[in-house]
């Protein structure tokens, strides 16, 4: 298993970054962490090389640049931020307790320079009782999820989809809890909504993962997967949403399928890929590949062995020392499977080129 | 307020000098090598949070339950908590944690328990003490990061 082929580490926060999330359309990446700031990168306009503005033979030629901080609303470590689907929309998780939602606004400079990135903080959200740890919107963009060291996941109204170009004025925005959901009797560590359905999956510090849905009058739990013997990190569902991959402080990655009945069952276990805490995984939008990222400092691309559903996940790449120490996050770019960001102890935020 | 324990017991303490090793002075690619002596000497005078005694002296910290792998880059730490039930471990474990991490390389990833069946909650606080997100939010807490200074610095907290 060999090295990344190409590779650009993005330089700008001040102490470790925990998280990266790439925009719906795939051309901005924000990431967050201990410098209680956000960062959003951009391809920068200017084309690489020669003059004549050829466009890159490849996307790992394009030049990522930092085109917006976004700081000075939290007063501690940003843990986790995500995109709206309508991508106007930065909703951001801290262990302030808060989450806040950032407005996109873009417009053109007055003297031609080009375009401007505008962010302003339009709504926070207070409720949890300490640390909030992740932030996930529903598929429909109508809900915003949270959930926090205080063992509860709150579900909200979000923000009405808009446009960078016509953003809506802050009076206008208001996110009211829809419900309170507990459970786990631990930790919440991070969630994901299914890719089409109103359900929630959230891992835990309990060991476990837990499914939530809207049953009749209100939000509960349907189901709770038990099987990894540590702290669930992370877990990512593929976009049929018919299976599901966890990564957990256990070392390893299970794999879970959906039967008929709609319960879940763990199909694999993949105890080989790392030595130490796996602390993201993540699948890419085409299916093809997962990603984790863990305490030993590797990234690992798993793929399947055959086209067959169902069929075994294997390890294809190892990136050792992807990053300085830990990698705390791995992200699939939703519109280019062979590009993937990555968030580390060491204060940087990596993008690889995996042909 | 009263201390948990009273009376703690207090060990004698061992200077042993060590030659210092000539091997790889003149290799400065090679990373400098650790061993579980040189790691018991960054922590064995952190001030225990209850009493103004090191860990050393207290038996909490021994050279044996220092175990390093210099190949891997793997520290592990066992400690001694003073009485069964002692609410100061998870202070005591974020002391050694926040000192190796502030002095070894960074190559080095550090496991820190409390040893086995000297603890009534012996899994919640290892695992506390070994959860990077919970070690992190708990030292972003000024009150608790300033106790935790001072027993590094060899200031006792309960002077």
């Amino acid at each position: 298993t060999a090295t990344a082929a190409a590779a650009q580490t993005l330089k700008g926060h001040d102490d470790r970054v925990w998280h990266v999330a790439w925009s719906p359309c795939g051309k901005l990446l924000a990431s967050c962490g201990a410098d209680k700031s956000i960062r959003v990168w951009a391809k920068s306009p200017k084309a690489p090389g020669a003059a004549g503005g050829a466009a890159a033979a490849s996307p790992a030629e394009d030049e990522w640049l930092c085109v917006a901080t976004l700081e000075d609303t939290q007063s501690r470590t940003v843990r986790s931020c995500e995109f709206s689907p309508c991508g106007s929309y930065l909703a951001a998780a801290s262990f302030d307790a808060t989450v806040v939602i950032w407005q996109r606004g873009h417009r053109e400079a007055d003297d031609g320079s080009g375009a401007i990135e505008e962010w302003e903080c339009v709504s926070v959200l207070e409720g949890h009782e300490n640390e909030v740890k992740s932030v996930a919107w529903s598929a429909d963009g109508s809900m915003i999820a949270t959930c926090s060291r205080d063992k509860s996941i709150w579900i909200w109204e979000a923000p009405p989809a808009t446009t960078p170009q016509a953003r809506l004025p802050e009076e206008d925005i208001e996110c009211e809890c829809i419900s309170v959901l507990t459970g786990h009797s631990q930790d919440v560590k991070h969630l994901r909504w299914h890719p089409t359905e109103p359900v929630l999956f959230t891992a835990s510090y309990d060991d476990t993962i837990r499914v939530w849905a809207e049953q009749v009058d209100d939000w509960g739990c349907v189901e709770v997967l038990q099987g990894h013997t540590n702290t669930v990190w992370g877990l990512c569902l593929d976009s049929s949403g018919t299976r599901i991959a966890s990564c957990s402080q256990d070392c390893s990655v299970r794999i879970w399928s959906r039967s008929d009945k709609g319960t879940w069952a763990c199909d694999k276990v993949l105890d080989e890929i790392h030595e130490r805490t796996i602390f993201s995984i993540d699948w890419s939008r085409d299916g093809s590949r997962i990603a984790t990222g863990a305490g030993d400092d590797a990234i690992a691309v798993l793929e399947a062995s055959s086209d067959v559903v169902g069929s075994d996940f294997s390890v294809t790449r190892k990136l050792l020392a992807a990053h300085d120490t830990d990698v705390n996050c791995v992200r699939w770019n939703p519109q280019d499977s062979h590009i993937l960001a990555s968030a580390g102890d060491d204060g940087f935020v990596k993008l690889f080129f995996l042909p | 307020m009263a201390k948990l324990n009273e009376n703690p017991t207090v060990y004698a303490v061992s200077r042993v000098e060590r030659a210092a090793s000539v091997d790889d002075i003149d290799d400065e690619d090679a990373p400098e090598p650790f061993d579980a002596t040189e790691v018991f000497d960054l922590v064995r005078d952190i001030q225990d949070p209850e009493h103004p005694l090191t860990l050393e002296q207290l038996n909490v910290m021994e050279v044996k339950n220092v175990q390093v792998d210099n190949q891997k880059g793997r520290v592990v730490i066992r400690f001694t908590p003073t009485v069964p039930h002692c609410s100061m471990s998870t202070l005591i474990g974020l002391s050694l944690r926040v000192k190796l991490l502030r002095s070894l390389p960074q190559r080095f990833k550090v496991d820190i328990f409390v040893m086995p069946g000297t603890h009534m909650q012996e899994h919640q606080v290892n695992k506390q003490l070994n959860d990077k997100e919970r070690v992190a939010a708990a030292l972003e807490n000024p009150n608790l990061l300033q106790t935790v200074n001072k027993c590094i610095a060899g200031l006792s907290p309960a002077a």
